[in-house]
């Protein structure tokens, strides 16, 4: 194997390495929503 | 047999002591070793030294250089320079009496071994097949002129000295035809790697390709290698990533939650829960449908709030549907459908906390002035069911894409610089333009 | 190589390279240049200098034995003949089976070539040098049942000779001598001089090929070992 193909390599198990860590924590930085910045949501009327 | 040569002795003019010869660089110095008389620079043994000296050191292998190259010891015992009028090339003739006589080409920094064929290649069509490699035409009807030589040579090269040369190539090797009017020659030269010239002559590593360098005619594109050793574990990173996303983001334990909102009335908030999430990180899928949604629109807010720590996770979906008749007929748009996927909700009892209002769009219904917000409301429609759907776990096909193309941009990346080295490599080509089949060639593996 | 004298202590002087104009006498530490038009090459018409020929370093010597057509040989006698700007030998070969066959050594490439006679239907290149027509390099024809083409065409002069020979060649012998190549590495050659023409045929082959003994031992190189 080539140091080139050995580096691509480590790449792809990196790459792969990130998708199952996303997978296993359900993490996507695509999703619809997540963790809102500013912790705890205020009850009450949203008046507009 | 051997031809004889006058030869002198050189001494010093002054004490006949022993001169001493000192090279530095292009000049130089012959002095007495006793009393310091320099020999004058015009004399002709001093012309004949300076001269030799200084071509020497012009050169990229000084003659009477010695190194092994494929197992043979070869001496540098001559050097040429040519031109064909556009590029000029050195070339450097190696000797050794049992092994015969080779060429070490330099252009550019890339150095080739060549070796004088004693058969006629094969011809097939423009062709040329020598033992089972088959070249192709790249260079026609050139002449190669000799611009300036040093040395020995098994002929008395000149400078001036013309033949008419063609080539023919295969990645990694060039085959090439001098003829002039008394003899037809094949040369086959072979493209050696940094490696092997440096470790036989010492010479400067040849140059790395980078865009916008022309390359050799024969020169293998070094991408073409890379795509084809990376192309596997590609492919193999494929299959693990497909199932990765198999083994990943199934949904779980379903529960289904629903409340309604009134077209233009107020938003509706309502908690529903508890959601259980037994352990670790987990994404959360939320599926909204309205099915009764029709000329208007529903804003979903859901968060879903820990009970514990109040941290809140939330999103929004928009649920909507208009239709009508046109020219051409019925027509409607609007999804009353949508599926939620939220990132990363750790272990902990929930509250799912959903805000829901809806709105209608258009003049049919009953108007009312709402003197709260000062504007005209829709009265008397039927409220809107809001039905969710919320599961464990989601399977997020942006990441599949994410990873799919973060394999591929590096031999992609690859395949464009490699297209731009045969782009650069064949437009030297002479006679008709690349075809197909020439990219194909540069594909092949040297 | 070339050994001389020192011309101040008299002793032995090796140039290794007809290229290299000076040399330092080992014994007595004089600098002795060669002045010879050779030593640093001739001045063209050019302005350029034109490049040396080597030292005649053949690893071939009279005494020399190997193995070519299916039988052994021996080297008996050698003709050198030069060109214009260059120079070849031709060694002959006693068979074991006592008939001559020739090793033409030019480039550092050999020829083993056997004479056949110039009878019955011939090329009609090969009729055009017997008439002296001239012939180009690529032109092609039959000989002995094989196509070849004329790889080079020389006028050349004969420059030495020396231990047992078929003919008596006086230095200054001119001839015609053309080369042919097929593409298995067959090859043949046409000779014409006031005696009239020759033809030989017979094949290219490199020194490993010939299985060689009794190589000459150039100081400086070490002798592969063969077989």
């Amino acid at each position: 194997m080539t140091r080139s193909s050995f580096l691509y390599a480590l790449w792809c198990m990196g790459v792969l390495g990130l998708y199952l860590a996303a997978a296993s924590q359900g993490y996507s930085p695509f999703a619809d929503g997540g963790r809102t910045a500013g912790a705890a949501r205020a009850y009450g009327p949203t008046h507009k | 047999m051997a031809e004889e040569g006058s030869v002198r002795s050189l001494s010093c003019p002054a004490c006949g002591g022993t001169i001493a010869m000192r090279a530095a660089g292009y000049t130089v110095t012959l002095a007495c070793e006793y009393c310091g008389t320099l020999i004058d620079a015009t004399d002709p043994a001093a012309r004949i030294i300076t001269r030799y000296n200084e071509i020497q050191a012009s050169l990229a292998i000084p003659l009477g250089t010695r190194g092994t190259l494929r197992g043979v010891e070869w001496e540098v015992i001559g050097w040429l320079q040519r031109s064909d009028g556009w590029v000029i090339w050195d070339e450097y003739l190696l000797f050794n009496p049992y092994a015969g006589y080779r060429w070490l080409i330099a252009q550019n920094g890339q150095w080739s071994l060549g070796t004088m064929l004693t058969s006629a290649p094969q011809r097939d069509g423009p062709d040329q097949i020598v033992g089972s490699r088959r070249f192709t035409p790249f260079y026609g009807g050139n002449t190669a002129r000799v611009m300036r030589v040093a040395g020995e040579f098994y002929w008395r090269v000149k400078p001036g000295e013309e033949v008419r040369a063609s080539d023919f190539v295969r990645p990694g090797f060039m085959l090439s035809l001098e003829q002039d009017d008394r003899e037809k020659s094949w040369t086959i030269s072979e493209l050696l790697t940094g490696r092997e010239i440096r470790a036989a002559f010492d010479v400067d590593p040849p140059p790395v390709w980078i865009p916008g360098m022309t390359p050799l005619a024969h020169q293998p594109s070094p991408y073409v290698r890379r795509i084809k050793g990376w192309w596997p574990i590609a492919a193999l990173s494929f299959v693990v990533l497909l199932v990765l996303l198999s083994l990943f983001g199934r949904t779980m334990q379903p529960q289904t939650f629903s409340l309604s909102a009134t077209p233009d009335g107020p938003t509706v908030t309502q908690t529903f829960g508890p959601i259980v999430l037994p352990l670790g990180k987990q994404a959360m899928t939320v599926e909204a449908f309205t099915p009764s949604v029709e000329q208007g629109w529903v804003d979903i807010d859901i968060s879903f709030v820990n009970r514990k720590t109040q941290d809140s996770y939330d999103a929004y979906a928009l649920n909507e549907r208009y239709s009508g008749r046109d020219s051409d007929g019925y027509w409607s748009e609007g999804a009353r459908s949508q599926t939620l996927k939220v990132a990363s909700l750790p272990a902990g009892t929930y509250d799912l906390v959903v805000d829901a209002q809806a709105h209608h769009w258009g003049s049919s219904g009953n108007w009312a002035f709402d003197a709260s917000s000062a504007t005209y409301k829709a009265e008397g429609l039927l409220p809107i069911e809001v039905n969710l759907m919320v599961a464990r776990g989601a399977r997020f096909a942006t990441n599949f894409w994410l990873a799919l193309l973060m394999i591929l941009v590096p031999p992609l990346l690859m395949l464009i610089l490699h297209i731009m080295f045969e782009n650069a490599r064949l437009a030297q080509k002479d006679g008709s333009s690349a075809d197909a089949d020439d990219w194909l060639q540069g594909m092949q593996s040297p | 190589m070339q050994s001389v004298a020192c011309p101040t202590c008299g002793a032995e002087v090796v140039f290794r390279s007809p290229a290299l104009p000076v040399r330092v006498c080992d014994y007595c530490r004089t600098l002795v240049v060669r002045y010879n038009q050779d030593a640093q090459g001739q001045v063209t018409e050019n302005g350029g200098e034109a490049a040396v020929l080597p030292f005649d370093i053949s690893p071939i010597q009279i005494g020399t034995e190997g193995n070519c057509f299916d039988q052994d040989f021996q080297i008996i006698g050698r003709v050198r003949w030069a060109w214009d700007d260059g120079a070849w030998n031709e060694w002959l070969m006693l068979l074991a089976d006592g008939s001559h066959a020739w090793l033409g050594e030019a480039m550092g490439q050999f020829m083993a070539l056997r004479e056949v006679e110039l009878t019955g239907s011939l090329a009609q290149v090969i009729r055009r040098l017997m008439n002296d027509t001239p012939v180009k390099p690529g032109e092609s024809g039959n000989i002995a049942g094989q196509s070849y083409e004329v790889a080079d065409i020389r006028t050349v002069r004969c420059i030495g000779c020396e231990g047992e020979l078929p003919f008596t060649a006086p230095v200054g012998w001119d001839a015609l001598s053309v080369d042919f190549r097929n593409r298995d590495g067959r090859c043949a050659s046409f000779q014409k001089d006031r005696h009239g023409p020759s033809l030989y045929v017979g094949h290219h082959m490199n020194l490993a090929s010939l299985q060689p003994r009794h190589l000459r031992q150039l100081p400086g190189w070490s002798l592969p070992a063969y077989g």
